[in-house]
């Protein structure tokens, strides 16, 4: 949620990538994040209570609050984001999602099993478009003085990069998914747009796949040092036969080697998370005002593990309590190294189709960079 | 009157200027700069206060104010008659005890929906569920069962006889018989239609009786749904569990994986004392003693060579190295093909004889102590009830005739 916040304030001119040596002299601007965990604690429960109350109908309602709640928080350069999203609109496109899906049940369960296929390939046709309607429906309802963010994909762009792309990655037997990620971020930012000035990605490809090989590199050293852990603790490992055969061991050694593989597997997310972070937010243009960040593995695995614990013994309660952490700390460390951020102007007659929006609101797909 | 201090945007350039508006009954007044705004009170829309952020007042046009939150905001509000529903929402975040309240009242609906809803939500479900999605269902999860299955050693009459024996006195779809080296002497049901049993389940023993005492505990969690109910309940906990915590991707589906786990794993527990029930009435009502069931438990317990003591830990072991060896283990929690074991463990079975030889060479002197804490730990992990406490219970249904 806040990364499409971010995301959002990320546009700009479509010019050519130029070296840091030549850019115009800039300010270095930071983000600052102004949430509090107890303030928006208060927030979320209230949201539940409504939304298990209405039965599911106030949740348009919470889920308007949760963000302008992320984005009002959000400062850059003394003025703060909004989001403008109409919760009407919201209920109205998760009625009509819900309403086509059983819609699509129905047709699958009792119409002829040709139209079952039929119906599952227009489905599959339609899922580019809705990607493209929810994240302009989210660019258009996010704003920064007053200025609207905007998203100028159509369905071709989000047909390829969503699923063109990740199926190359496939037939590649994964070699071509780091490529599928590089067109992505590609076709979000190359259409991206603050008021009128539209946002480049300077970056290649090669970034992804050092993207992709830190995140393999991460995953095989832990699990050789996880493997070698677990044999000093006297546990027969993986042995040549499939059995998974463990000698005697308390416990304790039980749950000490239990925790590794646990804090293991969420470090694997947050080396991905924090490369990814690093490679898309350094690389952002917006009229010759250049993002970056600080983000690191380290930092964000500290909030992410301590986070991923603290949610599981509070039985989910610590939740808004980790979003907003996690926020700040992607805050603290996002900057914009700015020209001007003085001169934007709001583009006109950017109205459009609201059924649209409304549909691709209800598939909130969360997709964002 | 009201004077109200933020910053104003003209909606049109992105910079915001420092400004006051000052509210009169009959007029409202702007001034940022050298600039003054005439404003009709009437027209004002404050926006409901969230958090300590600034709220934002609009008019008609697509300029606005950004007001700093205070208290002389909210009483121009109340004064302006212009409170609304969302007001009210705000209203409820700044209250203590309101917010105790709220925070108590939702764990007890999680809990209260977990505990009771969401297995009464997966029974009505599965009943409705079309007997085609069962065979569907029953015939992918064998597919891969078949990965680490051989074909059936038993005699071609061996297996017709059973099945008559068995199906005379309970119907299924499908039964069929498997050679499992790994496995060992087991049973497992794949949906309301298909059961299958393993050659070494079959040589245990020589009274047929006492194989139709397992069968009958497979054709429990057969005719009781509990495959069908334990893969609806996975899908319902997920979908309650994002509604509530909102869409999490990432780190958050491994927040609601534990959950889940715990959860999958005390409504499969009931499955099977459910299973054993079924098993219990259908011997007596064939004059056959249940007895014969725990005799069962025992033999295969035998059969693994390990004693109930044993298994305590090496379920603990097995559950921390779950999620690499999912793929491995027939009966997963969500998202693998799902099976009802029989009598002892499904394929935890497989690798009781490994830890056993294990067990041998270092003797665990601490085990006394620690099997408290195991003991309470394991019903918490297990899917099955502890063996022995089965075989009581099925003793104790035994003598009740």
């Amino acid at each position: 949620m806040s990364e499409g916040l971010i995301t959002g304030a990320m546009g700009g001119d479509s010019q050519h990538s130029v070296p840091v040596s030549m850019r115009q002299q800039s300010v270095r601007v930071p983000f600052k994040f102004y949430g509090e965990g107890g303030e928006y604690f208060r927030i979320w429960i209230v949201n539940i209570v409504l939304t298990i109350l209405t039965l599911g109908i106030y949740s348009a309602w919470a889920t308007v609050r949760t963000k302008r709640y992320f984005y009002g928080n959000t400062e850059l350069d003394g003025d703060r984001f909004d989001y403008l999203g109409d919760p009407i609109a919201i209920l109205k496109g998760r009625l009509l999602a819900i309403g086509l899906l059983v819609l699509y049940q129905v047709l699958v369960s009792f119409g002829p099993p040709a139209l079952g296929g039929l119906v599952g390939l227009l489905l599959v046709a339609a899922l580019p478009w809705v990607i493209y309607r929810a994240l302009r429906f989210n660019a258009q309802m996010s704003s920064w003085r007053g200025v609207r963010f905007g998203f100028d994909g159509n369905w071709g762009g989000a047909a390829k990069a969503y699923l063109l792309w990740p199926l190359f990655g496939v037939v590649t037997l994964g070699f071509g998914l780091p490529y599928a990620w590089y067109k992505q971020n590609q076709y979000l930012l190359s259409n991206y747009r603050f008021g009128a000035s539209n946002s480049t990605s300077t970056t290649e490809p090669a970034d992804f796949y050092l993207l992709a090989l830190a995140v393999f590199g991460f995953t095989l050293v832990g699990g050789i040092l996880l493997v070698l852990l677990t044999s000093l603790l006297g546990i027969t490992g993986f042995g040549a036969n499939e059995d998974f055969g463990f000698g005697a061991m308390g416990a304790f050694a039980a749950l000490l080697v239990g925790a590794a593989y646990f804090v293991f597997y969420i470090m694997i997310f947050a080396v991905y998370q924090a490369r990814y972070f690093q490679t898309v937010y350094n690389n952002i243009e917006i009229a010759d005002n250049y993002v970056g960040t600080s983000v690191a593995v380290t930092g964000l695995g500290k909030i992410v593990v301590s986070n991923t614990v603290l949610v599981l013994v509070t039985l989910g309660f610590y939740y808004p309590f980790a979003q907003v952490r996690m926020t700040q700390y992607l805050q603290d460390n996002l900057w914009v190294d700015a020209v001007d951020l003085d001169s934007f102007v709001a583009k006109s007659g950017v109205e459009s189709n609201p059924l649209g929006e409304e549909i691709g609101e209800a598939f909130d797909l969360g997709i964002g960079i | 009157m009201t004077v109200l201090s933020g910053t104003y945007y003209d909606g049109v350039s992105s910079r915001g200027h420092p400004a006051t508006l000052t509210v009169e009954r009959l007029q409202a007044v702007l001034i940022y700069g050298e600039q003054r705004l005439q404003i009709y009170p009437n027209s004002l829309n404050i926006e409901a206060a969230l958090g300590r952020m600034p709220r934002k007042i609009t008019w008609q046009g697509n300029d606005f104010f950004a007001a700093d939150a205070s208290a002389e905001l909210d009483q121009l509000v109340a004064s302006l008659g212009k409170g609304s529903i969302m007001d009210w929402v705000a209203g409820l975040e700044k209250r203590g005890g309101i917010i105790v309240a709220a925070t108590l009242g939702t764990l007890l609906f999680i809990l209260g929906f977990g505990i009771y809803g969401v297995p009464k939500l997966a029974e009505a479900t599965a009943y409705i569920l079309p007997e085609s999605v069962s065979a569907k269902l029953a015939y992918s999860t064998l597919e891969k069962l078949d990965l680490a299955l051989d074909d059936s050693a038993l005699s071609d009459e061996r297996q017709a006889q059973l099945r008559a024996f068995f199906l005379a006195r309970g119907e299924v779809d499908e039964l069929y018989f498997r050679q499992a080296q790994r496995v060992g002497a087991n049973a497992f049901t794949l949906s309301q239609t298909t059961v299958v049993f393993t050659d070494d389940l079959v040589q245990l023993t020589s009274d047929d009786e006492e194989l139709l005492a397992v069968y009958f505990h497979e054709l429990g969690h057969a005719r009781l749904l509990h495959v069908e109910r334990s893969i609806l309940q996975s899908v319902a906990w997920a979908v309650v569990l994002t509604m509530i915590t909102g869409d999490i991707g990432g780190v958050g589906e491994l927040v609601l994986a534990l959950p889940l786990t715990l959860g999958q794993a005390a409504y499969s527990r009931k499955h099977e004392r459910e299973a054993d029930e079924f098993a219990i009435v259908e011997l007596k009502a064939l004059g056959i003693s249940p007895l014969k069931l725990a005799t069962m438990l025992d033999r295969i317990e035998a059969s693994h060579g390990v004693s109930h003591e044993d298994e305590l830990s090496i379920s603990l072991d097995l559950k921390s190295s779950e999620s690499s060896e999912r793929s491995e283990r027939p009966e997963s929690t969500s998202t693998g093909p799902q099976v009802e074991g029989s009598a002892i463990k499904d394929s935890q079975g497989a690798d009781v004889s490994n830890a056993r030889e294990g067990l041998a060479e270092n003797p665990n002197d601490a085990k006394d102590e620690e099997s408290n804490f195991s003991r309470s730990l394991l019903e918490l992990l297990s899917s099955h009830p502890i063996t022995s406490e089965r075989k009581a219970y099925i003793r104790a249904a035994a003598q009740d005739n």
